[in-house]
């Protein structure tokens, strides 16, 4: 029964079902399904999702759809792993935004999913954040990435902008930088002195991992 | 500040050689410019500091894709004024047309930042939200305010065409094309859902807009100094497609195929903007929809020096100097840049030079002025 559950919790996932998922998560609770084993499934359906967008087999409306499922049975599960004071493996901590002056947020949405899908703890921001912001989230969540997103060739600056600010704090050296976007280029990221780059979100997801080691 | 060929104080257009040259007919020394948008933030220095014109707002709502103008009495001079300046800027930085395009009213929802590019203060840009649209139901779709095509729709198209310097040919659009007015109307998240969940709503979403842009290019078409269409209609970002390349040949190629064919009737070339990695879609585009000419091309993304080799004997390309380089090449290396692509696109006609996009906010005004004289003294 349980393994029927997950299963079709996984399969939600597979196929973007966000109602479905979210109940079915629900569901898993309530049969004393393990919190952590729920994660793992969904986590993996996102994981293979991301997968067949990186061998082109996939489209965006895939990972939208994958990211949206996802995010509508997570919480659901993530209150219970912290109702039961559960300790849930962590690869680091993200934080994560989109700078200030863009609203772009699909790319910066996913990335998160498959950041958490990949094991880290993702701090989402949102959209249109301020320098001041991501740094004060840096500090607070005690960040081990910090993960800009700039769709527009206008907005990208900004990401040269917080990382000077890092400088200022001393902080440059705590937290990695990734940076990522529509309009960035590997130049780019380099040049405003940028820990990583990469242009699709599941390849964002990988290099959080190379960035830390894991 | 470095002597420019630009603006040129007396120029002479000639948009039938332009056209000559995008169909192979003849092979220039050197390319003509082409433009497909040029933002408000180049235009005003240019005409206020270089051509000694008053710039004029139009009280456009800029939420709305292409303006929505106030043609009131009121108002008129002032659109007027307007369509001035805009014929001034082309005819005078040597183009063989004026670029020009508006939108039918679609209201949809639009979120609104401050532009933080370098040098614009106080400016206010408007982005379509990507999660939440004003059409999520068929209910919404029955509700929505579509609008009916009314002859003050092509006032301004009207007015250039009759003031149109000796030489200069006109270029438009409906500002938006069918996908773009679809993911505004919807968001691209809805769009992405409705897409598998309610491909009926899509696809009547889809034609409402496309019936719409097809009685539009009729009354353009009408128009005797109409040179061609260029519609814009963007199907990529910087890795591929948006939506899966079955749904956009499903969808909505068959809509550009129409319009093509409209054109076609009237001896016009149809043109297609089209930014980000779209070579799944490419040989619909040329075989199936048949385009006679494609803008947007950036390194690393659609290379103006791939599209050549693959696509250069069968439609005329348009544009190609990368965005990114045109934003923060100092002017020599742009130059030699903008030499290389001219070198290497030029032989064999088909081709004129111009950014890869619309030239937004963030590009420089010197190097836009620079990527203008290098193209004119080559």
């Amino acid at each position: 029964m349980s393994n029927e559950i997950l299963e079709n919790l996984k399969k939600a996932i597979l196929e973007y079902e966000s109602e479905k998922a979210a109940n079915l998560a629900r569901e898993a609770l309530e049969k004393k399904i393990d919190p952590a084993k729920a994660l793992n499934v969904m986590t993996e359906a996102v994981r293979q999702v991301g997968d067949g967008f990186g061998r082109g087999e996939l489209w965006l409306p895939d990972l939208v759809g994958a990211a949206d499922a996802m995010q509508s049975a997570m919480p659901i599960i993530q209150k219970e792993i912290e109702r039961k004071g559960m300790k849930v493996e962590t690869l680091g901590v993200v934080v994560v935004g989109t700078v200030f002056g863009d609203i772009h947020s699909i790319g910066k949405t996913m990335v998160c999913t498959l950041l958490a899908a990949e094991g880290f703890t993702v701090y989402d921001l949102g959209v249109n954040v301020t320098a001041e912001k991501f740094i004060e989230a840096v500090k607070k969540y005690k960040a081990d990435i910090l993960a800009m997103s700039a769709l527009m060739t206008m907005t990208a600056p900004e990401q040269r902008k917080v990382i000077a600010i890092l400088k200022k704090e001393n902080l440059r050296d705590k937290v990695k930088v990734m940076v990522g976007g529509g309009s960035l280029t590997e130049e780019f990221a380099k040049n405003i002195g940028a820990d990583g780059y990469d242009p699709t979100a599941p390849g964002g997801a990988k290099l959080a991992r190379r960035l830390l080691n894991k | 500040m470095t002597k420019f060929k630009v603006p040129i104080e007396k120029p002479k257009p000639d948009i039938n050689r332009f056209l000559d040259i995008m169909k192979g007919k003849i092979i220039p020394d050197k390319p003509p410019l082409v433009e497909y948008l040029i933002d408000d933030a180049l235009m005003k220095p240019i005409l206020e500091n270089m051509l000694g014109r008053k710039w004029v707002e139009t009280s456009d709502k800029i939420d709305y894709m292409g303006g929505q103008m106030d043609f009131s009495k009121e108002n008129i001079k002032t659109v007027n004024a307007w369509l001035d300046n805009q014929i001034a800027f082309w005819y005078h930085m040597g183009y063989d047309f004026v670029r020009v395009e508006a939108s039918l009213t679609l209201p949809a929802i639009s979120l609104k930042v401050a532009d933080t590019a370098k040098g614009v203060k106080g400016v206010t840009r408007a982005w379509q939200d990507e999660t939440k649209g004003v059409i999520r139901s068929w209910d919404d779709f029955e509700k929505y305010p579509w609008p009916k095509i009314t002859e003050n729709d092509f006032y301004i198209h009207r007015y250039i065409c009759d003031h149109l310097p000796d030489g200069m040919g006109f270029i438009s659009c409906h500002a938006g094309g069918v996908y773009e007015h679809l993911s505004r109307l919807m968001s691209y998240e809805g769009l992405c859902y409705t897409l598998y969940d309610d491909p009926a709503l899509f696809k009547a979403v889809t034609d409402k807009i496309g019936g719409l842009i097809y009685e539009y290019d009729k009354h353009l078409l009408e128009l005797d100094k109409l040179t061609l269409i260029l519609q814009g209609d963007d199907y990529g970002y910087s890795e591929q497609v948006l939506i899966p390349p079955e749904d956009i040949r499903k969808y909505f190629l068959p809509w550009h195929k129409k319009y093509a064919q409209l054109s076609h009737e009237k001896g016009k070339p149809y043109y297609l903007h089209c930014c980000g990695k779209v070579d799944a879609i490419m040989e619909d585009l040329i075989n199936d929809v048949k385009i006679d000419g494609k803008h947007s091309f950036q390194d690393g993304v659609a290379s103006i020096f791939d599209a050549k080799k693959l696509y250069g004997d069968r439609i005329c390309l348009l544009g190609g100097v990368d965005m990114d380089k045109l934003a923060r090449y100092e002017p020599e290396n742009l130059r030699k840049y903008i030499r290389q692509i001219i070198n290497k696109c030029a032989p064999g006609g088909k081709f004129a030079i111009g950014a890869g996009n619309s030239i937004s906010s963030y590009i420089p005004v010197e190097n836009y002025l620079t990527m203008c004289d290098t193209a004119l003294t080559y």
